[in-house]
């Protein structure tokens, strides 16, 4: 279990290293901020980027943590109230493992931009197999990104790998786990895209 | 048993608390924008020590108004690509107001070589009555004005130039 965890947070450090370093390159920033500041003021920012980016390492490790507690924690919830037996750690593990899919399309996202140009509007709407690509981003308003971003294919595959590792794990049914999954994590996620949705609304 | 219940209850506070961030965010910004629908009428200190309406200072062309402190490096950073992006744009006024004082305000038009440009006008608001009347918390905050002073875009903090360009012909065409 510890090796897997520490197997992630090695994955997802170089995963977010290669795309801070060979994808948003200096020049990619250069290009976004030519448009706001003035040249002397842009060459600071990208010097406190390079200074400072290190930091964000550790803090986007410590929010993925989080973030991977939740999910673990409203299935063991959800197990729990349906009288199964099983331990916290057993059902964080299953969840660590479930999130090894989201890599893949943050190694879509390398591949991508290893081979077409690279800006960061670009990248921010670079968002594969997902609804969010099936519209064209201009003629959406902005509070729909997020919520067509996260419906993705990973995302559905993520539930039902979820569900299958743990009909494995407690020898139930593939069935009885969906409902399980969908009923306490597949409910949050959705009255949390709804939740940040509303957020963005108001901002829009 | 009953803990099972709850769940959707938390799940509808959630839904809940987003409606309510969401309403009142945006009841606040459609309050904001209703105050800077149109350049307000209060008297400045221009920079050849005369007073000023802005209102009245924003008639027959389309203005851009810019709320700025010299000392802050994004105002800086502005002035500088203003200069250097609309120095010929003689069709449209840029109305610069700071809160310091007219010495200041002199020094930062001399600085970004703006001091020299007859489409720009800079003018010092000491009483705060611009932050005051548009409930300004910071600094730069750019208006962009038609002809007739109806608002055409703003934006608060830094501005891209290319998105300046863009709301500066709304308010050309517009003014048509």
């Amino acid at each position: 279990m510890k090796l897997l965890f520490v197997l992630y947070c090695i994955f997802l450090v170089i995963f977010y290293f290669w795309i801070d370093y060979a994808i948003l390159t200096d020049l990619v920033f250069f290009e976004f901020y030519s448009d706001k500041f003035s040249e002397s003021r842009v060459y600071e920012l990208l010097d406190f980027r390079k200074e400072w980016l290190w930091v964000t390492y550790p803090i986007k490790l410590m929010i993925q943590l989080i973030a991977l507690n939740i999910p673990a924690m409203l299935i063991y919830l959800g197990l729990y109230l349906a009288k199964y037996e099983i331990s916290y750690k057993k059902v964080f593990g299953v969840v660590l493992i479930s999130e090894f899919v989201f890599f893949i399309p943050l190694l879509i996202k390398i591949i991508w931009f290893s081979f077409h140009p690279v800006s960061m509007e670009a990248v921010r709407l670079f968002s594969p197999l997902s609804l969010f690509s099936l519209f064209d981003p201009e003629s959406l308003q902005e509070w729909l990104f997020y919520p067509l971003k996260v419906l993705n294919i990973f995302e559905v595959i993520y539930w039902i790998l979820l569900a299958f590792l743990l009909a494995k794990y407690l020898k139930s049914s593939l069935d009885s786990m969906l409902k399980i999954v969908l009923g306490y994590y597949v409910s949050f996620f959705f009255c949390w895209v709804v939740f940040v949705m509303f957020i963005s609304l108001g901002n829009s | 048993m009953r803990i099972k219940y709850l769940f959707p209850f938390l799940l509808v506070g959630l839904v809940a608390i987003g409606a309510w961030i969401g309403f009142s965010r945006y009841t606040t910004k459609q309050e904001l924008q209703s105050a800077y629908s149109s350049i307000p009428s209060i008297m400045l200190n221009s920079t050849d020590a005369g007073s000023v309406n802005l209102k009245t200072k924003s008639d027959a062309t389309p203005s851009v108004l810019i709320y700025f402190n010299s000392s802050c490096p994004i105002c800086q950073s502005e002035a500088e690509l203003i200069q250097r992006n609309f120095r010929d744009d003689l069709e449209t006024q840029f109305l610069w107001v700071s809160s310091e004082s007219v010495e200041e305000i002199k020094e930062f038009s001399a600085l970004y070589k703006l001091d020299s440009l007859s489409s720009h006008h800079f003018y010092s608001d000491t009483l705060y009555s611009l932050a005051n009347a548009f409930k300004l918390t910071g600094v730069p905050a750019t208006f962009i004005y038609d002809v007739e002073g109806n608002l055409v875009d703003y934006a608060l903090g830094a501005i891209s130039i290319s998105d300046l360009k863009v709301s500066i012909q709304k308010a050309h065409d517009r003014s048509r």
